[in-house]
């Protein structure tokens, strides 16, 4: 989930990073003013408080949970408030709070089955059945055979379980709340050449929890024109995995999972639509490191050459260990034999959005390495032509020891309608190649160590374009109780991918200053 | 206070150099080729046969057959590679005369093993049966086929196979058993049709079956 929207987020934080940017460029432009008047000048003269939103639609043919093929619909909202609070003259702590809930077709075919006709199509009798094979976590099941938490798909008048990579379940994991908080403070020397930071952050979704820590230091040399920085982070994550259906039951009951559990009485079919009791997933085995650290260390240095140009360039090293694959994310090889459960008659065009009732048994979830070692550097550049126009370029290179490599470029041009409003079309290409882990719906090999379908990581182009508007008022002349409006921002993109995932990403970013 | 700046872009060349330079490295950037063990688009075109068919004349000896409505859910589906081929009929009769193991011929199949028909049957495919037909079964045709006197409409028999097309003759294969067919696309490929002849007691019977792409 989280990495299907990097993409999403990633434009978010382009727009975070931009108003740094500028907020950052102002800042200095007013230092090199204020660097021969004897009183200090406080860093953030008043609170401000930020209100962002966003509205992200996605959909595709790859899911990562349907082994590689399947819907990718997906919807998130996102909010966050952001208060900057100035700390005497010389800090700023800042609160940044937020959720995010989204809907996911994919993520609710963790458990694909149903059984009282919620697929649409399947159903050709209309029937209707008492399984409780919605059940996916967080309800109680009233089994007093199973004591986990997917209920019992009961066939006993003779209807389901079906389900479809390409429909969405209706099970609870199709939706969830991400709520995250992080609290940072910076703190300026009395002559503003030095800030030092520190932040804390913590993030919770219902099968992953997160926990971060951050430092930092910049100096301003060269009459604040130049500025390097250095910022050290930790994320302590912690999964709270949940497996494919069929894969939990296995992992529960062992060779006897299709007579006890959620498989007791369920039909499984080989691919020839034959009835078989041949269905082992020997390969799956709970993953026993729940843990995910992530380290990183970002270093960066920003030049402004001429009144009209300025530049930056950084470069992370980032770590990771723990539990690297996602839980959730199935695999089929293509030297085990195929076994569904639902409709055979759709067994033949089970990869086509035609396939309407049937699911294929996983024979794995994704396994991969539990490091990784990554290494983005990239630079900025932006020139302003004139009063009204900006160039904001931007290249980023990343590379990592999985094999992905991967070429973002940038560019915005903001153009000055008037004293108030800005309209800022902008484009985004990105290109990668896939880690070696990578392959395809049904074409890992049961031999292999490590594998995904997960198209994330595959090879792709993306192009992503759109426009924003932004109004700002430096007299902040509009008021709501004690604030004044400052800015408004509103954005749309249009993402789309070559293996066919397409999003639309609106976001709106509000700021009051007191 | 004079600002020093490490480059001077005051004057007008020095400034389109630039803005040449920048737009050269966006062009560049934006035009860079993927390796070429990227995604690969198949460009090969589709075989005709691919897509959901479903029974909607049949022919003997180019007379046309009356088919009640439970023998007209008769269907194909194919895939890339495999096919199901799904057979209707009325529980406790046979649909059609012609009654043999092979897939394509397959046609009203054995209703031996699914006489309830009913959703509470344990039989994978009861529930693919479809009451259109179930209280239409007075067949007014004067043909045999269709001989539909009551009962309800059950899916009688699935068979799931490969398939291979070669030069347009069709193999399948399923249960065991390979059988080749000439396939007849029409109507730009939104129909096709098969023959099958029959010879019994030295009379020769040519059956014609006419699927519709759905």
């Amino acid at each position: 989930m989280a990495e299907k929207q990097a993409e999403a987020v990633a434009a978010i934080n382009m727009k975070k990073i931009t108003i740094l940017t500028a907020v950052l460029f102002a800042s200095l432009a007013n230092a090199q003013q204020d660097s021969t008047v004897v009183y200090k000048k406080r860093v953030l003269e008043s609170t401000e408080i930020e209100f962002l939103g966003s509205y992200y639609k996605q959909d595709g043919s790859h899911s990562a949970v349907g082994g590689g093929i399947g819907t990718e619909k997906l919807t998130d909202l996102t909010s966050n408030v952001i208060l900057s609070v100035p700390m005497g003259d010389d800090g700023v702590l800042t609160v940044d709070a937020g959720f995010s809930a989204y809907t996911s077709a994919s993520s609710s075919n963790i458990n694909p089955f149903v059984s009282d006709g919620t697929v649409t199509g399947i159903n050709n009798n209309g029937g209707n059945t008492t399984g409780a094979s919605k059940k996916l976590w967080g309800e109680p099941v009233n089994n007093k055979d199973d004591d986990d938490d997917y209920g019992n798909s009961s066939q006993t008048n003779g209807v389901g379980p079906y389900g479809t990579p390409w429909v969405e379940s209706t099970g609870a994991s199709r939706k969830d709340v991400l709520t995250a908080v992080s609290l940072s403070y910076s703190h300026s020397s009395d002559d503003r050449n030095q800030i030092w930071s520190a932040s804390l952050s913590a993030s919770k979704e219902y099968d992953y929890q997160s926990f971060g820590v951050g430092l930092g230091y910049a100096r301003l040399f060269n009459n604040k024109n130049t500025e390097v920085s250095i910022k050290a982070s930790a994320y302590l994550d912690k999964w709270m995995p949940i497996y494919p259906t069929e894969l939990h039951e296995y992992s529960l009951y062992g060779l006897s999972f299709q007579n006890s559990g959620y498989f007791r009485g369920v039909t499984i079919v080989d691919q020839y639509g034959a009835t078989t009791k041949n269905y082992l997933p020997k390969a799956f085995h709970e993953f026993e490191n729940k843990k995910r650290n992530s380290y990183a260390v970002s270093l960066g240095l920003s030049q402004i050459l001429t009144k009209k140009l300025q530049f930056s360039i950084f470069m992370d090293v980032l770590y990771q260990e723990g539990l690297l694959s996602t839980p959730y994310h199935r695999i089929y090889f293509a030297d085990k034999a195929n076994y569904y459960v639902g409709k055979p008659r759709y067994i033949p065009i089970y990869t086509t959005p035609e396939n309407v009732g049937l699911f294929q048994l996983a024979d794995d979830t994704e396994k991969l390495p539990d490091t990784r070692f990554k290494i983005p550097l990239g630079a900025r550049l932006n020139y302003y032509i004139n009063e009204r126009f900006v160039v904001r370029t931007y290249y980023r290179y990343y590379a990592d020891d999985w094999g992905l490599e991967a070429h973002t470029a940038n560019i915005e041009i903001p153009y000055k309608i008037s004293d108030r409003f800005t309209v800022f079309p902008m484009y985004r290409f990105y290109t990668q190649q896939a880690v070696r882990y990578f392959a395809g719906y049904e074409r890992h090999y049961s031999f292999e160590r490590y594998y995904t379908s997960d198209n994330d990581l595959a090879s792709f182009d993306s192009h992503q374009y759109g426009f924003g508007l932004s109004y700002s008022d430096i007299l902040t002349s509009a008021k709501i109780l004690k604030f004044g409006l400052k800015n408004i921002d509103f954005r749309y993109n249009r993402y789309e991918r070559s293996d066919n995932l397409k999003a639309d990403i609106f976001t709106i970013g509000i700021k009051f200053v007191q | 206070m004079n600002k020093m700046y490490p480059f001077n872009f005051s004057n007008g060349k020095n400034k389109t150099v630039f803005l040449l330079a920048m737009l050269a490295m966006i062009v560049a950037i934006f035009s860079c080729n993927k390796s070429d063990d990227t995604i690969v688009a198949n460009n090969a075109t589709p075989d005709s046969i691919i897509g959901t068919w479903k029974l909607v004349e049949e022919y003997r000896n180019d007379q046309l057959v009356t088919l009640n409505d439970c023998g007209l859910q008769e269907n194909y589906i194919f895939g890339a590679d495999q096919f199901t081929h799904e057979i209707y009929g009325m529980s406790g009769k046979t649909n059609h005369a012609n009654n043999n193991d092979n897939t394509l011929n397959q046609k009203g199949g054995d209703d031996d093993d699914d006489d309830s028909a009913s959703d509470d049957s344990d039989d994978e495919g009861d529930d693919e049966s479809d009451d259109e037909g179930s209280d239409e079964g007075t067949d007014e045709g004067t043909d045999d086929d269709g001989g539909n006197t009551g009962g309800v409409c059950a899916l009688s028999q699935t068979v799931i196979g490969y398939w291979l097309n070669a030069n347009g003759t069709y193999t399948f294969n399923a249960n065991s058993t390979t059988e080749s067919k000439t396939i007849h696309f029409t109507d730009a490929a939104n129909k096709f049709y098969f023959e099958v002849s029959e010879t019994a007691n030295g009379t020769t019977v040519t059956r014609k079956y006419v699927f519709q792409r759905q």
